[in-house]
């Protein structure tokens, strides 16, 4: 599979938002996923899968599988369409430009990787679901850092609430139960707490050795519907929820005025389904976690939610 | 080669009762909350609604949070996959595809492939 995988380039996106978005890189999409497996069945048809094509968007071959042997008969498919490509139809390009949710990567700012994860249990199921782990990121701009920081970061003992706006987002977007599928977002009402204090442990060469200690609580209830294999789709009144400790550790470069080091847990009991989640027979309550860590500098990758973060603050005016 | 989710289990059934807070032992129970029903029956239209839902477990212990760390953190060979070299965005695919002068794979899912699916 690798050695048929290195004839291409490789690239992975979102397709919901290459299905409904209107820039020259989603149209290049929706004209190339049109020929494919998916093709002529409406909009509101799912087109994931993998697409194979040429830059200048000329369908080569598409699937949506999990298989192997699958896979690889698609990619050597692609690469025979290819093979009969003209030089001049390989060549050619088109524009694929536009907005994107990474245009808002918190340069100078706060990259988190979120790693989502049951705590351990007995009665999980004897297959997938045994280990499931999911990743989000979770970002915060150069101008939200202050809020993440005591009043005197170089001053032990400096302790203080993180700012209320920020707590409220981590809980909302990213304490959700994601880790067999995605569940929505909780509505800023279904927060019944967010609360995080930081205080400044050691500041030793230059570095502030700072402890995250907080609490969060997620509640809704409602009447949605929740996806289950094999079986008819119900709408029910239902509720869903989230109850966290949350404790951190994290190292601020008093200097360069950036975080080297940051590790914050979130473990507590989660309950309920959600349409896609994959909670279906497991409503809970059952322990889940989630760790939030420094993402690689070159990941870029936006967080699940990020069309629910604010909208740039105004950068202060130098007089 | 890592061996199978189930073939870890009972490594990480015992982890489990020093692992998690004494707020969450509740939820590592062995005889904690059952399956639901097998596939081919009904789901029950309305779930009935816990009257009593779950309290919000007290401070996490430095131990603890060590452990809870270890637990949540990633194996490397889980990651393995992201060494392909994979353009996070189609406008990078495209852009790559161009200039190197090779056809486009490109992975669509609901959720971004690289992160949250």
């Amino acid at each position: 599979m690798r050695r048929e995988l290195e004839f291409f380039v490789p690239a992975a996106d979102e397709v919901a938002r290459l299905q409904r978005v209107k820039t020259p890189e989603a149209e290049w999409f929706r004209e190339v996923a049109e020929e494919g497996h998916n093709g002529g069945r409406g909009p509101g048809v799912t087109r994931q899968g993998i697409y194979a094509a040429t830059a200048g968007g000329r369908f080569l071959a598409s699937i949506n599988t999990r298989s192997p042997e699958r896979m690889v008969a698609m990619l050597r498919e692609a690469r025979e369409r290819w093979d009969e490509l003209t030089e001049e139809e390989r060549a050619a390009t088109r524009e694929a430009g536009g907005a994107r949710p990474e245009d808002r990567y918190p340069e100078g700012g706060l990259a988190l990787l979120a790693h989502l994860r049951d705590l351990p249990r007995e009665d999980l199921p004897d297959d997938w679901r045994a280990d499931a782990r999911n990743l989000d990121r979770a970002w915060f701009q150069r101008e939200e850092l202050a809020g993440l920081l005591p009043p005197d970061p170089g001053r032990r003992r400096s302790e203080g609430p993180v700012e209320a706006s920020l707590a409220q987002r981590l809980a909302r977007l990213h304490l959700v139960d994601n880790v067999r599928g995605q569940a929505p977002l909780f509505r800023p009402e279904c927060v019944v707490e967010a609360e995080l204090s930081v205080r400044v442990v050691r500041v030793k060469r230059g570095r502030a050795e700072l402890e995250y200690v907080g609490r969060a609580r997620l509640e809704e209830r409602g009447r949605w519907a929740v996806e289950h294999p094999g079986r008819r789709k119900v709408e029910a009144d239902r509720q869903r929820g989230y109850a966290a400790a949350l404790r951190g550790e994290a190292v601020w470069n008093l200097e360069d005025q950036r975080f080297e080091r940051f590790d914050l847990v979130a473990a507590g009991p989660r309950w309920g389904a959600t349409q896609f989640n994959g909670r279906y027979d497991d409503e809970g309550p059952a322990g889940m976690g989630v760790l939030f860590t420094l993402a690689p500098s070159e990941d870029r990758v936006a967080p699940a939610y990020h069309w629910a973060y604010p909208a740039p603050r105004p950068v202060p005016q130098e007089r | 080669m890592s061996s199978s989710p189930r073939a870890r289990l009972p490594r990480l059934l015992v982890l489990a009762a020093g692992l998690l807070p004494a707020g969450l032992q509740a939820f590592a129970d062995p005889c904690g909350p059952a399956p639901g029903p097998a596939l081919g029956q009904e789901p029950s239209p309305a779930p009935a609604l816990a009257a009593d839902l779950p309290a919000t477990p007290g401070p996490l212990e430095e131990r603890e949070w060590s452990r809870l760390v270890d637990w949540l953190t990633p194996p490397v060979e889980e990651l393995e996959w992201l060494e392909i070299g994979w353009a996070p965005t189609l406008e990078e695919g495209v852009r790559r595809a161009a200039l190197e002068g090779r056809p486009l794979l490109l992975w669509a899912m609901n959720g971004h492939p690289l992160g949250c699916t």
